[in-house]
């Protein structure tokens, strides 16, 4: 096991990072831009070094800068965390170069799963149903049109690179295809460095479902059941749940299996969650891989109550799984509400400031992830997440009243947040009921949405 | 002139970013250049776009008193171009090049046009700070003793990042001081290295770079691309970065 690890990312995952460091008795070294400088990862840090400017580009996306940080400091392994260079193959294999373990899948794996079209006829071709869609990446306008005409309208744009619902955007015509190429290529462009995309076909009503997978360097692996992510504003997720509502037990586990045995079959390794949309009628089909820990990681470890990062430092340092299939118990149902500095008054605009007062719900079945405390300074430079609070009960009514519960003693004083938001899903009767799908917000709108459903 | 953006609140983060990238980009890499250009073939003019950002520098008729616009809640930083300049006209050019670099970039929000200071002449002796460009190991330039004298824009030391040497410039004209960091020893970024003892005596305002804009460009065309621009990173070097230390101690 690794003596001091370097933690390469910031906010809430830097501080969870730092906690299964501590747990494991590792020596834990944040990576920090100078817009980190107080952050409470910074602070907590056995040791903190800054590796740069509050631009991203020269700070947490730039190898060099992190690699250089974790030698100076005397890490044997870099953590990635989520975003940023997490799934960046050529950054893993430049960490591997300079004799340092890079935390997540190698270098090899990741390149192998790093375009999402590829990915998709990778585990077409193991077995799993994909969404039909264009064949290979879009060449130009033209192209693009006749394989939207080919596939049928309406289409989703996507970008090749990244996530986070960048560059995505459904179309249901022509001319609104055209429209719309060129403002995905520049935001994927700006997002991720690379502006290539594809068409995939837009299923109505779909439930957004993924399957999280552990797999060892000796090819041994298990899922930890799904996630249901349905609840999206502009392809962002704000609600995570597990169990899914929207597919019978059987079902859940015929859906795991499968993802599980085509993942190992393709040759990955470490934590991974596969994406899946899931339509009216229950059939799955396979979108996406995230090959790092995501960020409503902790659903799935209050189900479990197995340590997911913990997991992934283990995975790196070249540890055998040390569990099998059997050994893993679901229990009970759990949410999280992704705390998101932004006003749901004002179309959800991101806000920065400082933050007069904080306080974390606590309780039973209660966990907040945040790295918030009174008198820290949001930065404008980042995303918009503050932390996540996580709510378990024993079924899905208990962790709903729970929920309520939670949010009302959550305090963010001084910084606008979209607690309002989710107080008021609580309250809906299609969430209420389970029946939330991912383009229900965005159809529906979120005031009209918030306002029509309600009691 | 051409700012008119709008207030930055009221833009995405990703925005913001983009504008402070951009920003970091000209005043880090272009402007120097520019200013050194600037005073060496003493154009009247010269002016920059990058993206939809544009720096814009223009000598007065009087050739005196640079002034760099910034917000009032710019931080502390411009006071690396209030040194005394330098000795003659072609030291003029860098030494205001550093100044200007830093004062441009340590300005985090976005400049607007009516909220400028004018960055103005210390009295007395000062220190300025030589703060590390990047993450690595500290390499001393050999040559150097304690009260050498540098120019701004000078290198006096590297930083070594996985081999490679990154220039430690000076920020300011002065003489060597302290050196805070042992040879060999890691530094992180913006970490003070290499104290420098600013000259007291005054030194008359020779020709010098003056009023540095920088502002989103209109549409319009129109370029004057930098074509040399050797004397960029390399003169702006950490007193463009953020740069708190790099804030004269008088």
């Amino acid at each position: 096991m690794f003596d001091r690890v370097l933690i390469a990312n910031r906010g809430e995952i830097a501080v969870r990072i730092l906690r299964a460091c501590r747990t494991m008795g590792i020596g834990a070294v944040v990576a920090y831009s100078e817009a980190d400088r107080d952050s409470l990862a910074a602070q907590l840090a056995d040791e903190a070094i800054c590796i740069g400017p509050a631009d991203a580009k020269r700070s947490y996306l730039s190898p060099s800068a992190i690699i250089s940080a974790a030698i100076v400091t005397g890490c044997e392994a870099i953590h990635p965390g989520y975003g940023f260079l997490s799934e960046d193959g050529g950054f893993a294999e430049a960490v591997a170069a300079h004799g340092l373990t890079f935390i997540g899948p190698s270098a090899e794996v990741l390149e192998r799963f790093a375009s999402k079209e590829a990915s998709r006829s990778l585990m077409a071709r193991h077995g799993l149903p994909t969404i039909p869609g264009s064949e290979g990446m879009l060449r130009d306008d033209e192209h693009a049109l006749s394989e939207a005409a080919r596939v049928g309208y309406p289409v989703l744009i996507k970008p090749s690179a990244g996530g986070g619902g960048k560059g995505m955007r459904m179309v249901r015509t022509p001319r609104e295809l055209e429209a719309s190429l060129r403002v995905c290529r520049s935001e994927a462009r700006a997002a991720f460095g690379d502006d290539s995309l594809y068409l995939e076909k837009w299923l109505e009503d779909n439930r957004h479902v993924e399957v999280q997978v552990v797999v060892d360097r000796y090819g041994r692996g298990v899922h930890l059941g799904e996630r249901d992510c349905s609840v999206q504003r502009r392809h962002q997720k704000i609600v995570e749940e597990a169990p899914t509502p929207a597919l019978p037990p059987a079902a859940r586990v015929e859906l795991c299996e499968r993802a599980l045995a085509t993942v190992v079959a393709a040759g990955y390794e470490n934590i991974g969650t596969l994406e899946f949309l899931v339509d009216r009628d229950g059939s799955f089909y396979f979108i996406e891989i995230n090959c790092r820990i995501q960020v409503e990681h902790p659903v799935t470890e209050m189900l479990t109550g197995i340590d997911l990062v913990a997991t992934q430092i283990r995975i790196a340092a070249g540890e055998p799984l040390g569990f099998g299939q059997e050994d893993v118990v679901v229990r009970g149902h759990a949410f999280e509400f992704r705390i998101n500095a932004e006003d749901p008054a004002h179309e959800f605009r991101p806000q920065a400031g400082l933050v007069e007062r904080f306080y974390a719900p606590g309780g039973p079945g209660v966990r907040m992830d945040s790295h918030l405390f009174a008198g820290y300074d949001v930065p404008p430079f980042y995303d918009s997440l503050l932390g996540k609070l996580v709510v378990w009960g024993a079924d899905r009514p208990a962790a709903i009243a729970r929920s309520k519960a939670a949010l009302d003693e959550l305090v963010v004083d001084g910084i606008i947040t979209n607690r309002s938001f989710h107080r008021a899903l609580l309250e809906n009767a299609a969430f209420i009921e389970g029946r939330v799908t991912t383009n229900l917000i965005d159809r529906v709108g979120t005031a009209a949405f918030l306002a029509a459903e309600r009691g | 002139m051409a700012n008119d953006s709008g207030s930055p609140v009221a833009r995405r983060p990703q925005d913001r970013l983009d504008d402070h990238a951009a920003i970091d980009r000209l005043t880090d890499e272009l402007l120097p250049a520019l200013v050194a250009k600037l005073g060496a073939n003493g154009l009247g003019e010269l002016e920059v776009r990058e993206g939809t950002w544009r720096v814009r520098l223009r000598m007065p008729a009087d050739g005196h008193a640079a002034g760099v616009r910034r917000t009032p809640s710019g931080r502390q930083g411009a006071r690396a171009a209030d040194g005394p300049r330098g000795e003659h006209s072609r030291t003029d050019a860098t030494g205001t090049a550093a100044g200007a670099a830093g004062a441009a970039g340590t300005d985090h929000a976005t400049s607007t046009p009516g909220h400028s200071s004018e960055a103005t002449s210390a009295a007395g002796p000062s220190r300025v700070v030589a703060t590390s460009p990047a993450v690595g190991y500290f390499r001393p330039r050999a040559d150097l003793r304690a009260g050498t004298r540098v120019r701004a824009g000078d290198r006096i030391g590297s930083v070594d990042v996985l081999g490679i040497g990154q220039d430690l410039v000076a920020p300011a004209d002065g003489l060597i001081g302290a050196t805070l960091v042992e040879a060999g020893e890691p530094v992180e970024y913006g970490q003070a290295v290499i104290v420098l003892e600013q000259l007291a005596e005054p030194r008359p305002h020779a020709a010098s770079a003056t009023a540095a804009e920088t502002g989103p460009a209109g549409n319009e065309s129109g370029n004057d691309t930098p074509a040399d621009n050797e004397s960029g990173p390399a003169a702006a070097g950490p007193a463009g970065h953020d740069g708190a230390p790099t804030t004269g101690v008088a």
